[in-house]
């Protein structure tokens, strides 16, 4: 079932706004309640990967846990401008102890 | 447990085909688990590497808009990003790995690294940075699906370990207990049937 799907980036517009010159859709939302709502409109609109800025990744987490379970859209953290990243190795990190049983990598 | 259940014959056979079932189940979900978690460690690593790769390629494309932003004056460069740059083609399609149906992107190389701005109003630095950027884009994509492949692992791994060590530990051992109970029951009965019978025998004998 191949199919066409686009990407989006969603976070402080000044910030990611960088993104688009990759050609990814740049859209403005920082407020963990306006961006579940976003997602869900991107979801709707059939934008698979959707790129969340680290803070406010790290704001709405827990929201954006029911698309865990389904392999799209794709919502990954990215750096923006001011974040250095450390967000993204802790998510990383966690995923090994939740295998794994203990961070062994 | 062992209080609860019918010590019959019936009740003994469908415990066995009960205990059957789960111990080839366990034995299925042990090795999933465990091809999984192969799987996984692979991936995590690629994983991580990426975004290292990832990280280093966005702060020196960052580095660079901020230069185009000093040269230039931050809302021109805005004006310049907003100019759609035309769609970027990426295939998305669904991988199976260990029965988790897991993304798969087929980039199509981003876009063609023409500027879709007017380079009048534009300074050089921003060429670069835009150019970068368009560069980086296939690997933000791979990023996307190792990310949420390692994900969807991590989770289905968490859920696989706890049906493992359920059948292992609690409904297995359960279904032994219960088996033997029974057995034992039985053949309790069996034994006071027989010495009834003997007794039963000798009052015969007696008269």
């Amino acid at each position: 079932m191949e199919k066409k799907i686009k990407a989006a980036v969603v976070g402080d517009k000044s910030r990611v706004a960088m993104y688009a010159a990759a050609g990814v859709a740049v859209y403005h939302a920082t407020e963990r309640h306006d961006v579940l709502k976003l997602i869900q409109q991107l979801d709707s609109e059939g934008y698979g990967i959707i790129f969340v800025s680290e803070p406010v990744y790290a704001e709405c987490e827990d929201g954006l846990k029911k698309y865990v379970s389904q392999p799209y859209p794709i919502i990954i953290p990215v750096p923006d401008e001011n974040s250095d990243g450390s967000y993204a190795r802790q998510r990383i990190a966690e995923n090994v102890k939740k295998a794994i049983g203990s961070d062994i990598i | 447990m062992a209080k609860q259940i019918n010590p019959t014959r019936m009740e003994l056979t469908r415990l066995k085909r009960r205990l059957k079932t789960a111990s080839r189940g366990h034995k299925l979900l042990k090795d999933k688990q465990n091809g999984m978690t192969k799987q996984f460690m692979e991936q995590i690593r690629r994983n991580r590497s990426l975004r290292e790769q990832v990280e280093a390629a966005l702060s020196a494309a960052s580095g660079k808009f901020r230069a185009a932003s000093s040269s230039m004056g931050e809302p021109e460069l805005y004006e310049a990003l907003m100019l759609p740059a035309g769609e970027v083609g990426i295939t998305g399609d669904v991988n199976n790995v260990m029965s988790v149906q897991t993304p798969k992107l087929i980039s199509d190389g981003g876009l063609s690294g023409t500027l879709p701005y007017s380079f009048a109003g534009t300074s050089p630095e921003l060429d670069s940075a835009v150019l970068s950027m368009i560069k980086l884009f296939p690997l933000l994509c791979e990023l996307a699906e190792c990310e949420k492949t390692c994900d969807m692992l991590a989770a289905e791994i968490e859920k696989t370990r706890r049906r493992v060590n359920a059948l292992e530990h609690v409904m297995i051992p359960d279904m032994q207990r219960n088996i033997k109970f029974i057995t034992m029951k039985l053949e309790d009965n069996e034994r006071q049937n027989i010495t009834r019978l003997m007794k039963v025998k000798s009052v015969i004998n007696d008269r």
